[in-house]
């Protein structure tokens, strides 16, 4: 077993409202994973969990074996958690470069003394522009965040966590929001970004995509995983497709 | 002549105090309604050494670091609650430090601590000293706000969430923006106490607090110039005008609504807006 995520028995809830019940999920190395399901199933709540943004009743979460439980979202992001919410925030007071420079800079700026010291920032700006490079952001370098249209900076959200080279990267709708070009560009550059040595995690509205996208597939329903496997299978599976229907979700957002 | 410096050094202890919290508020964005307190720390403990027969200079450090660990006590509330909540907070911390120097005799109590050793300087030569150390202060501010340590706080400031999964240490970065300002406070305090040679309660109290974060946003938060600007006016102002004195705490609140409404970056926004019209023709 060289899981390179493991959620163990995740319990959460809300003011008694469960909104994750048992919830177990691995993601190994070099897969992306699609994780799917109906508004409210609890996919952004799991993913919150991941992250360290909430803390759950019950259950475990490990990267590498390690276990994250009690660890803050920073720490987690430089153990090799790569996190983008739902809702992109940048800083908007500073320019993409800025942005994504901040990000490289955080692991070695731990220390504040270290910060107070510090002027020049000619390593994080090479790998700044490296990373913008990556993802299609280059010629947006200079402009500030609250210029660019949702697609860019969502771009940017996605640039901030490769930053720290994260071993395992969780998106939560990248695609929401964006014309299918776009989302179509967006996937591409998503699919571009897996390797041997990392995984992701794609939480998506947008079924067309994921099912192109994706090695496998993950349904939440209620709380629970429902179904795992290959997407062609999963998509074939009655319950999956019950639960899509009863949401009157048709599918392809 | 005695009158202009002593009015001077008070401007330089209150340029220190603002641009101490311009740090905690202006630049990492933690709101703070208690800083007197730590001016009040600062002042207390530095009495008390040189009741005991410290020198001044000797004084100045344990005064910054009196203040400063009680800052970062504070601190840590600061990472568990926010925005408002850390306005309640910070607010009781001020509170609650008067209430305990007014119970403790060895505190002079309700009559404060009088007598203290000046520092052995005449009048002027002690206004410059402070405005020396008022501008070792504006140094540092302005140096923290091109260094790393300045873009990481106006990251928390901007959108502490998004440090957070951009994997900045935002704990250790609040508790630093807490301790560097309040231990300026702290040494504000010193010098107060050996200018002054008295301290009592009354000069540390939530109107004090206010004042000082007036002058931060009369200025401009998180502007260097413009917060030391608006120490100076908010410093002289009442002095000048008495009728200003008598009515300080309507002063206080009139200035704040009237900056946060009209003009959210201070006297150093103002500045900005016209040097900008003024440097290009306005399109109608
Ligand atoms: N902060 C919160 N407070 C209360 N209820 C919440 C909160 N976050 C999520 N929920 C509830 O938890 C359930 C799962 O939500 P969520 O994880 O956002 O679903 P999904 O991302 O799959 O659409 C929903 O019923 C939602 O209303
Ligand atoms: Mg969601």
């Amino acid at each position: 077993m060289t899981a390179l995520l493991e959620a163990r028995g995740i319990c959460v809830s809300f003011d008694g409202v469960q909104a994750l019940q048992e919830v177990n999920i691995t993601v190994e190395t070099g897969e992306l994973v699609g994780l799917i399901g109906p508004n409210g199933a609890g996919k952004t709540t799991l993913l919150h969990v991941i992250a360290g943004i909430i803390n759950p009743q019950r259950g475990d979460v490990f990267l590498d074996r390690r276990s994250l439980t009690g660890l803050s979202t920073d720490r987690r992001v430089l153990m090799g958690l790569g996190i983008s919410r739902q809702l992109v925030r940048p800083f908007y007071s500073m320019s993409v470069r800025e942005n994504v420079e901040l990000a490289a800079g955080a692991a070695g700026m731990r220390n504040p003394l270290t910060a107070l010291v510090r002027r020049n920032s000619r390593a994080e700006r090479r790998q700044s522009a490296r990373i913008l490079a990556l993802v299609g952001l280059e010629a947006f370098a200079d402009k500030h965040p609250g210029d660019l249209p949702l697609g860019m900076r969502k771009r940017l959200e996605m640039a901030k966590c490769l930053a720290h080279k994260p071993r395992l990267l969780l998106l939560d709708e990248p695609l929401a929001g964006l014309p299918q070009t776009e989302a179509r560009a967006l996937a591409d550059t998503i699919a571009r970004l897996q390797n041997e040595r990392s995984g992701i995690v794609v939480i998506e509205h947008n079924l067309g995509e994921v099912l192109r996208i994706c090695s496998r597939m993950v349904v939440m329903d209620n709380g629970r995983c429902i179904k795992t496997g290959a997407p062609e299978r999963v998509m074939a599976d009655a319950r999956v497709r019950a639960a899509y229907l009863g949401e009157g979700h048709a599918g392809t957002g | 002549m005695d009158y202009a410096a002593s009015l001077l050094t008070v401007a330089g202890i209150n340029i220190i105090l603002a641009l101490g919290l311009n740090l905690i508020t202006g630049y990492c964005g933690q709101i703070s309604l208690g800083h007197a307190a730590f001016y009040g720390m600062g002042a207390y403990c530095a009495a008390l050494m040189a009741k005991a027969g410290w020198p001044f200079f000797a004084v100045l450090l344990p005064a910054m670091a009196v203040a400063g660990v009680l800052g970062i006590v504070v601190g840590f509330a600061a990472l568990r609650v926010r925005h408002d909540f850390l306005a309640i907070t910070t607010m009781g911390v001020g509170f609650l430090f008067l209430g305990i120097v007014r119970q403790q005799e060895w505190l002079g109590g309700e009559m404060g601590i009088y007598n203290i050793p000046g520092a052995g300087l005449d009048s002027t030569g002690y206004m410059l000293l402070t405005l020396g150390f008022a501008a070792l202060a504006a140094a540092l501010s302005a140096h923290i706000k091109r260094s790393w340590m300045g873009r990481v706080f106006n990251a928390i400031a901007d959108d502490e969430d998004a440090a957070l999964t951009a994997g900045v240490n935002v704990a250790g970065y609040k508790l630093a923006a807490f301790a560097i300002g309040t231990a300026m406070a702290g040494l504000a305090g010193a010098l107060y106490a050996h200018g002054i040679r008295y301290v009592g309660p009354e000069s540390f109290g939530f109107v004090d607090s206010v004042a000082i974060l007036c002058m931060v946003v009369v200025g401009g938060v998180g502007s260097v110039p413009g917060v030391i600007a608006g120490a100076l006016l908010l410093t002289l102002l009442p002095q000048l005008l008495q009728v200003v004195s008598d009515y300080r705490l309507l002063l206080y609140g009139g200035l704040l609504f009237l900056v946060t409404r009209f003009s959210p970056g201070g006297m150093a926004g103002m500045a900005r807006a016209i040097a900008a019209a003024a440097g290009r023709p306005r399109a109608s």
